[in-house]
């Protein structure tokens, strides 16, 4: 039978008020992780996470360096903020959308040379470069004991793209705070200015100039809205559901990607696009509708296994261009030691073509005599294309000091396309891989 | 209705049984106030991750770290 000794209530009540303590921060950090500002240390007010990712697709594919600071802060009012500012460094080739030939092949670049691709090369424009800088913030303060409001802010600025967003949204908490509903709402509009200027859409590329098109600039406007829902289950597991809806409206094209013409042997042709210039190269500029309505489910679970932590997602979108997609991804965070931690990742995706993909137009089918495309739209991205792809990664995290953390992470992609009807074997679009590593040191005070 | 959006449509069914019976109580919420038991544990990593994949699929909406405008895609 326990004696209660004075030493003893003094030891429980003491328990009893950090426990208490910690479960206030706990709830906090929360609400604070439906609006993607989790506390990294819930003891600690700011804390600094500086990070660089590199990424790469081979030596003719595309380069990124993107370092990135992410700030977050929180103060005695429970009001809490976070800042994330980036710059990506892009460089490469990057497919233009035109098909393999067994011939060496001419295009017009965006400053008017010329580039080509070799015998059984796919066509990419290889003096590619971007620079790209962001800024994304948001705060949120609570207006009552159950809710909290949250206002978010983004920029972005790009050689040929800008953009601009701004948003807010709330969480309300209930079921004694097992429960979180939070609801966001997002705007952003976009300028595109591509280099060489806004083609004309299904106009040839031509020779000696990129395009005709006379516009320099077109804009985008984007509605984001979020529903999400996260429970609690046990003491060691939550899990979360969320909807997306995206609107898309407006230029909504990719003002570097064509489409080529080819004959009925599949070899590239002018004689149509003659009739529309006589500079015409065999290929057009792609068309995509300008709105898009986008949506997605997640589910998310994460587990806690004595120390050991699941994350699991599941994934499913769907837009009105009929792209569908599914995405599983697995993260587990093995505690090597109280400071030590390994971290494999798994995902699986796979996707649906858009309706108005299209690997290439051929002559006297989807372009007429006179060079008119026949079509409402086409694009040969193969971003739109059908696909699967999967990622394996490993990432390793070591504690220093009493809080400071950095953490190294290595992952490799393969993305394998779908093998596409009456398309010759040498045209197949090809399989898809590349490495990113990621580095983060993060601190608190 | 397709696969994917059944299995949604069961766990979110399962999830309004759970908010009705669980009652995890504070004092129990000692682990789940650790930042790697939030659904987005590690904010910056996943940005890296998400804006990786927006720029290489057609695809997007997640768990929210990513987003923004973007010329990549």
């Amino acid at each position: 039978m326990m004696k209660n000794n004075p030493k003893s209530i003094t030891a429980s009540l003491t328990t009893a008020t950090l426990v208490l303590l910690q479960n206030t921060v706990s709830d906090v950090a929360q609400a604070e992780a439906q609006v993607q500002a989790p506390v990294q240390a819930p003891a600690q007010d700011f804390s600094l996470d500086a990070g660089v990712l590199y990424y790469s697709e081979g030596s003719d594919g595309v380069q990124v360096i993107k370092p990135a600071v992410r700030i977050t802060g929180k103060f005695q009012d429970d009001d809490a903020f976070n800042l994330l500012l980036t710059t990506d460094a892009i460089t490469g080739a990057t497919p233009n959308g035109a098909v393999v030939q067994q011939s060496v092949q001419t295009f017009t670049s965006t400053s008017g040379g010329t580039y080509k691709a070799g015998v059984g090369e796919r066509p990419k424009e290889d003096d590619f470069s971007e620079y790209r800088i962001s800024i994304k913030g948001s705060y949120s303060f609570a207006v009552s004991d159950n809710d909290r409001i949250l206002l978010n802010g983004y920029s972005s600025r790009e050689r040929d793209y800008t953009s601009l967003g701004l948003g807010g949204g709330l969480l309300h908490d209930f079921n004694n705070r097992n429960s979180t509903l939070n609801v966001e709402l997002n705007t952003y509009l976009d300028w595109q200015e591509p280099r060489g200027g806004i083609p004309v859409e299904f106009t040839p590329m031509l020779s000696g100039i990129h395009n005709s098109g006379p516009d320099v600039r077109d804009t985008k406007n984007i509605l984001d809205f979020n529903l999400g829902l996260t429970q609690i289950l046990t003491p060691h597991s939550l899990v979360k559901v969320n909807l997306n809806i995206n609107n898309s409206t407006g230029y909504l094209n990719n003002p570097y990607q064509v489409l080529s013409v080819l004959d009925a042997n599949d070899n590239i042709t002018s004689d149509g696009l003659i009739n529309v210039d006589p500079a015409a190269l065999p290929y057009v500029f792609e068309k995509r509708p300008d709105d898009r309505l986008r949506s997605s489910v997640f589910g998310s679970l994460v587990q806690n296994f004595g120390g050991d932590v699941m994350h699991f997602t599941y994934r499913y979108y769907w837009d009105d261009w009929q792209v569908s997609s599914n995405t599983f991804d697995l993260r587990y965070r093995f505690k090597l030691t109280d400071k030590q931690a390994l971290m494999p990742h798994l995902r699986y995706y796979q996707q649906s073509e858009a309706e108005f993909y299209r690997h290439h137009l051929e002559q006297g089918v989807d372009v007429d005599a006179n060079g008119q495309v026949l079509l409402n739209a086409a694009s040969a991205d193969y971003r739109l294309a059908a696909f699967s792809s999967y990622v394996i990664g490993l990432g390793y995290s070591m504690q220093f000091a009493s809080t400071d953390e950095m953490l190294i992470r290595l992952e490799y992609f393969a993305e394998q396309f779908d093998k596409q009807n009456g398309v010759r074997a040498d045209q197949q679009l090809d399989d898809l891989t590349a490495l990113s590593l990621q580095i983060r040191y993060s601190f608190y005070w | 209705m397709n696969t994917g959006k059944t299995i949604l449509l069961i766990g979110l069914m399962a999830m309004l049984q759970a908010c009705a019976s669980s009652q995890v109580q504070v004092w129990e919420k000692g682990v789940l106030a650790r930042s790697d038991m939030q659904i987005v544990p590690d904010p910056l990593i996943y940005y890296f991750d998400e804006h990786t994949y927006f720029s290489r699929e057609a695809s997007i909406g997640g768990t929210g770290a990513g987003g923004g405008g973007c010329g990549c895609n």
